[in-house]
C-alpha cells in the first residue's frame, strides 16, 4: 500500500506552504471556501440590490426595501464557495518512459507526486479533489470530496497506478468532461502525445463547460534532447510490437525539428482554448514546477486567500 | 595497372573492416521502450529511403578509404586511360552522383540513373565485356623523365681484361650514372666469384657510384651468373620506382653460359613473373674474341710444409688455349713471394689447345710463410692467368712426441728406438759418428722427443708437438686421455701402434664404441704368433690412393710388402663399415686392416696394427721404413695446420697460441687494401679467420713485428677459357629467365649509345599514389562533412 511520503515529500511541501491553489475563474462550490462563488442568494454576506426582474424567485424579494420605497428589489448576497479540483492523471503507455534511465523516474511516478501535492495543497484549503487515471479510456475515478482524510483514497489510488496502453487523449476528454457536473479547476497531468487537434477539442469541450484547464505537460529530457548516438531499437510503449531500428544520431536533427513544431502547435492552441500549459521535465524539481506555476497565477491577478 | 608494393594491395581487404562494424552495430544495438514514437514515426514515415541513402553513402565512402589507401600504399601504377577509368574515374563518380541523389530534390532521378549508370560501366569494363578504348592511349611517360631503380651486373671476373672489355663496362656504368634521373636508385653488384654490392643500399649517389667503379679491376673468380641474377631481382623488386631494370655487363664467356641448373633458373623465373612490376632485363656484350691465350692450370707440390733445406717438389700444368704451336720456346720461370728474382726457368714444347707440365724442386734457407709462383713468359690476350702461385709454410722442424709403452735402456731394444731412428736421421747419424757430417747440412724436419709412459702425466707435453705416438702404450690416465681427444678435436695427429704391452679391452672400453669413439676400429684380438718366423702375413701392395702411403706407388721408394708381419692386433671392421671418417690405408694378405685412420675434427687417428718396433714384425729393418715413418709423419702433423692455398670464396684460418691472440693483426690483400683482424677463441684454440676471400691472389697475415702468414686464392681455371657462349645458347637460356631480353652489342658500337636509342623507346606507365592520395583525403574530409549535413537534410 502506498504511503503518503512515497508522493509528498515533506521538504517539498514546505516550499508550497505558501501557496494555494486558486481558481482563476470562478467556480461553484457547496460549502464556503476562499473561493467567490457566482451563485448569489443563500448565504450570510450581502453583496447588493437588484431591480426584480420577472422570474426572479419572490422569496428572495427584499420586503423591507419595497417598504420603503414601494419599489421590488432583490436581495443578493456573496456567497463563498470552496474550489472543485479534477485532477486527470494520464496513465497511458506513453508516461512509463523513463522507468530504465539512470534517474529511474517515469513521467508517470513524476506526474503522481505532482497529483498528490496538488491534491495535498487542495485538500489542505479545504478544497475538494477528484482524481481520475485514464489512458484510451477513464480507468479509475475518485469523485471530489474534501477533508484530510481523502488524501489518503488519492495516494491510494496514485500507488495502484500503472501505465496502460494507447492514449486518446481528446476522446478521453469527451468522455471525461460531461461527468464533472460542476464546474471547477480541471488539472491535466499528462504528456499530450497524440493528434493535436483531437486533443485540442477535447479541450475546448472543457472550455465549453466553463472549467478552468491547466496542463501539466511532463517530459523526459531524452525526449527533448534525443541523446543517443549508437543503433538503437525503438520499441513502441503504446503499441507492442512497433519498433523502429535506427541511427539516432541521423535522426536527431529531424526528431528536434518535428518536436518543436509539435510542441508549437499545442502551445498556439492551448492559448486558444483558455488554457494554461506548464511543460516540465522529469530531472527537474516538481515542486519548483509547481512553486512556478502557483506563482504565475498569483501574479496574473487570481484571487490568492486561504 | 600494377602495384609497386603488390603485398599492400591486399591491405584492401581493411575495407570489410567498416562493413563489419556497420553490421555488427545493426546486430548489436540498443533497445529503447520508447514513448514519443509518433515524433520518431513521422520523421521515419517521410524519410525513410533518404535515411537509407544516407547511410549507404556513409558506409560505401567509410568502405572507400581503406581501399583507395591501400592502393596508395601499394603504389597504384596505371599503364592506359583503361584502368584509370574503370579503376578510379568511374566508381568515384557514381560515388559523387549518388551523393548529389541524396541532397538534391529535383535532381534525384536524373542523378541516380547516371550513378547506376557508371557503376554498370564500371563492373562491365573490369570485366573486359566493354571495348578497351583507351588501352591504346597509353599514360605513358619517356623512360628519361621517369626515376629508376636499376641494379646493375658487373661482371669483374678475369676474362673481362681481354681487349679492355672491363673498360668498356666502366665507361658504359659512368655514362649510365651521369644521365640518370635525380631520383632514381642504383645498385652495382660485382658478379666475379661470389656476388658483392658496392653499396649495402641502392643509391642515388652517383658521384660515389663513380668513383668506386672507378678504382675496380677485373680480377675475380668465374661471374656466378645466376646467384647475381637471384640477388639483384630481390634488390630491385624493393624499390621504390616504377621503372625497373637489371643490367648485365659481362662478356658472355661459354663457361659462364654452360651448365645452369634448369631447376634453379625455373624459380627465377617464376620469383620474376610473381614480381609486381617485375624488372626488365638487358645484356650487354663487352666480350670480345680472344686468339691467344695460354696459362697456368695448376701447380701441385709435394708437401705443404716443408723444413729448411728440404727440396720441395713443384709441378705446374699449363695449359695451351690457341691454336699456336711451341717448340721449346714457351719460357716457364719460378719465383717466390712475388720477387723479380727468377729461382728457375724452363723451356718446353705444348702444342695447341694441349697441356704440359714442368717439375721444379727448390730448397728454402729460411722459414717462414712462403709464396711461390710459376710463370709463362708469353704475350698473349690475357696475360693476368699466365701467372699461378701456391702457398707452402717453411718450418725449421716438427714437434712430435714419442711416447714409449714400453722402454728399455739396451740400445734398440725400447719401443721406439727405431721410430726415432726413422724420424730424425741426421741427427741420429751426428750422435753416433760424434760429429758433425756433412748431413748437417740438411736438417732433419722433425724433433722428436721420447718419454716413457710413466712420464706422460701432464697435458703441457702436448703444446708445441704436432702428433703424439703412443708406441705400445698399454693405458692411459682419464685426464690424458680427455686432453689427447682435445688435442685431435683441435688438429693434432695421433698414431698408436701395437705391441706385447697393449690393453686391448681398455682400448675398447675407453676409446671403442662404448667409449669416446676415439680409436677407428675397435680391438679385438691378436692374430699370429711372433715366435714362428715362418708363419707371417705381409702388407698387400696395391696401388695407394692415401697421400701418406702414396709415394709407395713409385717402386723406387721402397715397398711395404717386403716386410713379415708374425703379429697383429685383428680390428673390428664390421662394426664401422659405412663410417666415412674412417679410410683403411693399407691391409694384410688375409685381408685384415693393418693401417687405419679416422677423422676427428680438425685432427687425425690412426693406428697400426703391429708393433713400431721389431718385436712383431721386421718393417723397421725395411728400407721402406724410413720413407714409412717420415711420410705418415709428415701427413699426420700437416693436418695441424688448415690449408693456405684456397678456392676464391673459402676462408682463411689462421691458428694463433694463447700468447699471440693478444696482438692485432692485419691481412694485406691483392687489391691492396688492408683489413684489421680480431682473434677469436673457438674450442680452447685461438684463430684468426678471414673470409673477404672473392679476390684471388696473395692475401699478407702480419702482425706489428712479423708476417705470420701467407696465403693463395685461386680462380678458377675455367677463367682462362676464352670461348665465346653459343649465341643460340644465349638466346635459349634467356627466353627461359624471362619473356623478354633486350640485348646490346658492346662490341661493335658504343654501348650506351646503344643503350640509349633503346631506353628511348621504351614507355612506362604513370604512378597515381598523389591522385589516390587526394582522393583519399577528400573522401576523409567529404566523410566528414556528410556526416554533419546528412540528416539535416530529412523533414
Amino acid at each position: 500500500m502506498a504511503t503518503v511520503t512515497d508522493f509528498l515529500d515533506p521538504k517539498d511541501l514546505s516550499r508550497l506552504a505558501n501557496h494555494q491553489i486558486l481558481a482563476k475563474r470562478v467556480v461553484e462550490g457547496f460549502c464556503s471556501g476562499l473561493h467567490r462563488s457566482p451563485h448569489k442568494g443563500f448565504s450570510v454576506e450581502f453583496k447588493q440590490h437588484r431591480a426584480y426582474t420577472r422570474g426572479d424567485e419572490i422569496r428572495r424579494l427584499d420586503w423591507k426595501v419595497f417598504a420603503k420605497t414601494d419599489r421590488f428589489y432583490v436581495r443578493e448576497y456573496e456567497e463563498e464557495t470552496n474550489l472543485r479540483c479534477n485532477l486527470l492523471l494520464d496513465a497511458s503507455g506513453s508516461m512509463s518512459y523513463g522507468e530504465e534511465s539512470d534517474s529511474g523516474v517515469s513521467k508517470l511516478a513524476y506526474g503522481s507526486r505532482l497529483a498528490a501535492c496538488l491534491a495535498y495543497l487542495a485538500l489542505r484549503q479545504t478544497d475538494s479533489v477528484g482524481l481520475t487515471t485514464f489512458d484510451s479510456k477513464v480507468r479509475t475515478v475518485v469523485p471530489p470530496r474534501g477533508g484530510p482524510s481523502h488524501t489518503r483514497q488519492i495516494i491510494d489510488l496514485l500507488g495502484q497506478t500503472k501505465a496502460g496502453s494507447e492514449t486518446d487523449l481528446g476522446k478521453v476528454f469527451h468522455e471525461i468532461a460531461p461527468q464533472i457536473k460542476k464546474r471547477g479547476l480541471v488539472v491535466i497531468i499528462s504528456d499530450c502525445f497524440g493528434e493535436i487537434p483531437s486533443i485540442l477539442k477535447g479541450l475546448a469541450h472543457f472550455n465549453h463547460a466553463k472549467h478552468d484547464v491547466v496542463i501539466f505537460q511532463i517530459w523526459h529530457p531524452d525526449e527533448l534532447d534525443f541523446p543517443f548516438r549508437s543503433w538503437t531499437r525503438f520499441d513502441c510503449l503504446e503499441n507492442a510490437g512497433q519498433n523502429h531500428t535506427v541511427d539516432p544520431a541521423h535522426l536527431r536533427d529531424a526528431y528536434l525539428k518535428n518536436l518543436k513544431e509539435y510542441r508549437e502547435e499545442l502551445v498556439k492552441g492551448c492559448h486558444k482554448h483558455r488554457v494554461q500549459l506548464f511543460p516540465m521535465t522529469t530531472n527537474e524539481p516538481y515542486s519548483e514546477g509547481l512553486a512556478s506555476f502557483l506563482a504565475a497565477r498569483r501574479k496574473a491577478g487570481m484571487p490568492i486567500h486561504l | 595497372m600494377s602495384f609497386l608494393n603488390g603485398a599492400l594491395a591486399l591491405g584492401a581487404l581493411a575495407a570489410l573492416v567498416p562493413l563489419f562494424i556497420h553490421l555488427f552495430n545493426r546486430s548489436r544495438f540498443k533497445v529503447i521502450k520508447w514513448g514519443a514514437s509518433h515524433l520518431l514515426e513521422s520523421v521515419l514515415r517521410k524519410n525513410r529511403k533518404q535515411i537509407q541513402l544516407e547511410q549507404w553513402i556513409i558506409l560505401i565512402i567509410r568502405c572507400a578509404i581503406p581501399i583507395i589507401l591501400a592502393l596508395t600504399l601499394a603504389r597504384m601504377v596505371v599503364t592506359d586511360w583503361n584502368a584509370f577509368l574503370y579503376f578510379l574515374i568511374l566508381p568515384l563518380s557514381a560515388l559523387a552522383l549518388l551523393i548529389l541523389t541524396a541532397f538534391s530534390t529535383a535532381l534525384r532521378w536524373p542523378c541516380g540513373f547516371l550513378s547506376l549508370a557508371c557503376l554498370i560501366a564500371m563492373i562491365l569494363g573490369i570485366f573486359g565485356i566493354l571495348p578497351d578504348w583507351g588501352k591504346d592511349k597509353e599514360i605513358s611517360a619517356l623512360s628519361g623523365d621517369v626515376p629508376a631503380s636499376t641494379v646493375i651486373l658487373l661482371d669483374d671476373s678475369l676474362s673481362m681484361n681481354i681487349s679492355d672489355g672491363f673498360i668498356d663496362a666502366g665507361s658504359f656504368i659512368s655514362d649510365f650514372l651521369k644521365n640518370q634521373h635525380k631520383q632514381s636508385e642504383i645498385s652495382i653488384i660485382q658478379i666475379g666469384g661470389i656476388p658483392l654490392n658496392l653499396f649495402d643500399k641502392p643509391t642515388s649517389d652517383e658521384n660515389a657510384l663513380g668513383v668506386r667503379v672507378e678504382n675496380l679491376d677485373a680480377l675475380s673468380d668465374q661471374a656466378s651468373l645466376l646467384g647475381s641474377l637471384d640477388q639483384a631481382l630481390s634488390i630491385v623488386s624493393q624499390g621504390k620506382n616504377l621503372k625497373r631494370e637489371i643490367i648485365l655487363l659481362s662478356d658472355f664467356r661459354e663457361s659462364d653460359w654452360n651448365n645452369w641448373d634448369n631447376s634453379a633458373i625455373g624459380s627465377f623465373r617464376k620469383r620474376l613473373d610473381a614480381t609486381p612490376n617485375g624488372p626488365e632485363l638487358t645484356w650487354v656484350d663487352f666480350g670480345k674474341k680472344s686468339k691467344k691465350n695460354l696459362s697456368v692450370e695448376s701447380i701441385v707440390v709435394s708437401s705443404q710444409t716443408i723444413g729448411i733445406g728440404h727440396p720441395l717438389q713443384i709441378r705446374a700444368t699449363l695449359h695451351n688455349l690457341s691454336e699456336e704451336t711451341f717448340e721449346g720456346n714457351l719460357q716457364v720461370q719460378l719465383l717466390v713471394d712475388g720477387d723479380q728474382k727468377i729461382i728457375d726457368e724452363a723451356a718446353i714444347s705444348i702444342g695447341p689447345q694441349a697441356t704440359n707440365q714442368v717439375s721444379f724442386s727448390h730448397s728454402f734457407d729460411s722459414s717462414g710463410p712462403k709464396v711461390l709462383h710459376v710463370e709463362l713468359i708469353v704475350a698473349d690476350d690475357l696475360p693476368q692467368d699466365n701467372r699461378r702461385s701456391v702457398a707452402v709454410s717453411v718450418i725449421e722442424e716438427i714437434g712430435i712426441l714419442l711416447v714409449d709403452g714400453d722402454p728399455s735402456k739396451e740400445w734398440l731394444r725400447g719401443e721406439t728406438d727405431f721410430l726415432k731412428i726413422a724420424m730424425t736421421p741426421y741427427k741420429e747419424i751426428e750422435q753416433v759418428s760424434k760429429k758433425n757430417t756433412e748431413a748437417g747440412a740438411m736438417k732433419d724436419l722433425i724433433d722428436a722427443q721420447v718419454i716413457s709412459i710413466d712420464q706422460f702425466k701432464n697435458q703441457d707435453q702436448l703444446d708445441n708437438n704436432s702428433l703424439v705416438v703412443l708406441a705400445n702404450v698399454e693405458k692411459l690416465d682419464s685426464s690424458m686421455c680427455e686432453s689427447l681427444e682435445l688435442f685431435v678435436r683441435n688438429g693434432g695427429g695421433v698414431l698408436i701402434t701395437a705391441g706385447s704391452q697393449i690393453n686391448l679391452s681398455w682400448y675398447n672400453e675407453n676409446w671403442g664404441h662404448a667409449g669416446t669413439n676415439f680409436i677407428p676400429m675397435e680391438l679385438s684380438g691378436f692374430k699370429g704368433k711372433p715366435s714362428d718366423e715362418f708363419t707371417y702375413s705381409k702388407i698387400v701392395n696395391s696401388y695407394f690412393d692415401h697421400p701418406a702411403l702414396s709415394m709407395f706407388n713409385d717402386p723406387r721408394n721402397g715397398s711395404l710388402a717386403e716386410a713379415q708381419i708374425m703379429k697383429w692386433v685383428k680390428f673390428d671392421e664390421e662394426k664401422v663399415r659405412s663410417d666415412p671418417t674412417i679410410t683403411v690405408l693399407a691391409r694384410l694378405h688375409n685381408g685384415d686392416p693393418i693401417l687405419v685412420e679416422k677423422k676427428i675434427g680438425k685432427g687425425i687417428v690412426m693406428t697400426f696394427g703391429t708393433s713400431i718396433d721389431t718385436d712383431w714384425t721386421n718393417l723397421p729393418a725395411r728400407p721402406s721404413f724410413l720413407p714409412f715413418v717420415q711420410q705418415l709423419s709428415t701427413y699426420l702433423s700437416e693436418k695441424v695446420l688448415p690449408p693456405r692455398t684456397v678456392k676464391s670464396g673459402l676462408p682463411l684460418t689462421h691458428y694463433l697460441s694463447e700468447k699471440e691472440s693478444t696482438l692485432e693483426y692485419k691481412m694485406d690483400m691483392p687489391n691492396g687494401s688492408t683489413r684489421t683482424l680480431v682473434p677469436r677463441k673457438r674450442k680452447d684454440k685461438y684463430l684468426l679467420e678471414f673470409t673477404e676471400t672473392r679476390l684471388p691472389g696473395t692475401y699478407k697475415l702480419s702482425n706489428k713485428e712479423k708476417t705470420v702468414g701467407k696465403f693463395v686464392v685461386l680462380s678458377s681455371i675455367k677463367e682462362s677459357i676464352l670461348t665465346k657462349a653459343d649465341e643460340k645458347q644465349i638466346t635459349e637460356t634467356s627466353s627461359f629467365l624471362a619473356e623478354s631480353v633486350n640485348r646490346i652489342n658492346g662490341i661493335k658500337e658504343d654501348a650506351w649509345e646503344a643503350y640509349e636509342r633503346m631506353d628511348n623507346r621504351r614507355k612506362f606507365g604513370r604512378e597515381t599514389w598523389m591522385i589516390l592520395l587526394a582522393v583519399l583525403l577528400g573522401l576523409i574530409l567529404m566523410e566528414v562533412i556528410l556526416l554533419r549535413k546528412f540528416g539535416k537534410g530529412i523533414r
